[in-house]
């Protein structure tokens, strides 16, 4: 073992002293000729018989130094360096052609990188501080006598999150803008009216206050709560630290803010931005159509699963949602 | 093995030293290539068996030196040992009859 860290050793320091080593090498053979040819001649041959003699017995000089050379330093890094220089060179030699070629590479990567980069962004990780995206799935629904698919309502909602087996998140959120006033100004913002699990389902924790209780999405305007951006935060509050607990109105009625979200996270709307939620029972604050907390038919919100495993994802989920289906329809 | 043998019993030596003295004292019967000593000198070198010093030679010429190393001699004894046994143990096999 040692040795052969010797070895290595005395090879890799072969490398940067190739030139010196080269000398000694030639110096080496040249003596041994030298004295071969001595000695020859001391035997009474002729000069060229004497040197004729001495390379016989030697052997081949150059094919004695390659098997020296590769035996000396790292043949592989040493041809490696070879092709390099090999390759610069060419490139030297015909200079527009390089530029050329150089800038198409340029160019190629430079064009795939940015395209990876946002089909990663918009893709495969569109939501920004959601733990475990990779395993979040839209649920959508079908209604029969309608092509494509369309949201779902709450009490479908909440009968597949209470029978399905396969997740261990199952949120809703539904975007919508409203009129945020805050002093005598007032402007368009958008928002999202979610589940009350929402914030803990995506791993998402406030930096301020809290998220939304289990129960503050049940019930008809019971809950005037809201978690506002860290953006709307930072923006239209002044990082106010004692923003807890002061009312906003929303769409005219005041709401507690109860949370502010973390730096980066946006919601769960690819290509929006969110600024505050507010939990479902505020429903009809938000939305057109009156209440729909209690309505079956009224598919107005949309749906994301984290599901426990990737395994047999599309069978599974079907079945397991399939399953739970029957039910929701005799109830209804 | 022959190297060291013959470094051990002559002291440093060159290259065409060690060459022309493996030739004889093997009575010409190994007839190697004597460009073949180099690569395996190299190599014994940087197992650190032996080390390798320029000098000049009896008749005033420059060459570079061999001597045995105190690792060297040790691999010596253990190679001669094992080749003692190895030779031991094929003797008695042909012997037997």
């Amino acid at each position: 073992m040692r040795e052969l860290c010797r070895t290595l050793l005395y090879r890799l320091a072969a490398l940067f002293r190739r030139r010196h080593l080269e000398d000694d090498l030639d110096a080496e053979l040249r003596s041994h000729m030298e004295m071969a040819i001595e000695l020859n001649l001391r035997k009474g041959m002729s000069a060229e018989d004497a040197r004729r003699e001495a390379l016989r017995s030697f052997g081949g000089v150059e094919q004695t130094k390659e098997i020296y050379r590769d035996q000396r330093g790292l043949p592989m890094i040493e041809t490696t360096l070879q092709d390099l220089r090999f390759g610069l060179r060419i490139l030297r030699r015909s200079p527009g052609f390089s530029i050329l070629a150089i800038l198409c590479l340029t160019l190629g990567i430079g064009a795939n990188a940015a395209v990876f980069s946002w089909i990663e962004g918009i893709l495969f990780r569109p939501y920004p501080a959601v733990t475990h995206q990779e395993r979040l799935l839209a649920l959508t629904g079908t209604a029969r006598g309608e092509s494509g698919s369309t949201s779902i309502s709450w009490p479908d909602f909440l009968d597949l999150q209470r029978s399905c087996t396969l997740f261990d998140a199952f949120i809703v959120n539904k975007i919508m803008g409203t009129t945020l006033s805050i002093g005598d100004r007032a402007e368009r913002t958008i928002g999202s009216i979610v589940s009350a699990n929402y914030f803990d389902a995506l791993g998402v924790h406030p930096i301020l206050g809290r998220g939304f209780e289990p129960g503050e999405d049940s019930g008809r305007n019971t809950h005037p709560v809201t978690v506002i951006s860290y953006q709307l935060w930072k923006a239209r509050f002044n990082g106010d630290p004692q923003i807890i607990g002061k009312m906003q109105r929303l769409n005219g009625v005041p709401h507690t803010i109860i949370g502010v979200a973390p730096e980066g996270f946006y919601g769960t709307f690819v290509g929006w931005g969110m600024h505050f939620w507010v939990p479902a029972s505020m429903e009809e604050i938000f939305e057109a159509g009156g209440y729909k907390l209690e309505d079956r038919g009224a598919r107005w919100i949309e749906a994301y699963v984290r599901l426990k495993c990737w395994s047999l994802l599309s069978i599974w989920c079907r079945r397991d949602t399939m399953r739970s289906a029957p039910r929701i329809f005799k109830t209804s | 093995m022959l190297v060291l043998k013959t470094l051990d019993s002559m002291g440093p030596m060159h290259g065409f030293g060690i060459a022309l003295r493996i030739q004889q004292v093997s009575d010409d019967l190994l007839q190697l290539n004597q460009g073949t000593l180099y690569p395996a000198l190299l190599r014994i070198e940087q197992r650190g068996w032996i080390a390798s010093k320029w000098g000049v030679s009896e008749n005033n010429r420059k060459a570079k030196y061999y001597s045995l190393t105190h690792a060297g001699r040790k691999q010596l004894g253990q190679e001669v040992e094992s080749w003692d046994r190895m030779s031991a143990v094929i003797n008695r096999v042909l012997r037997t009859t």
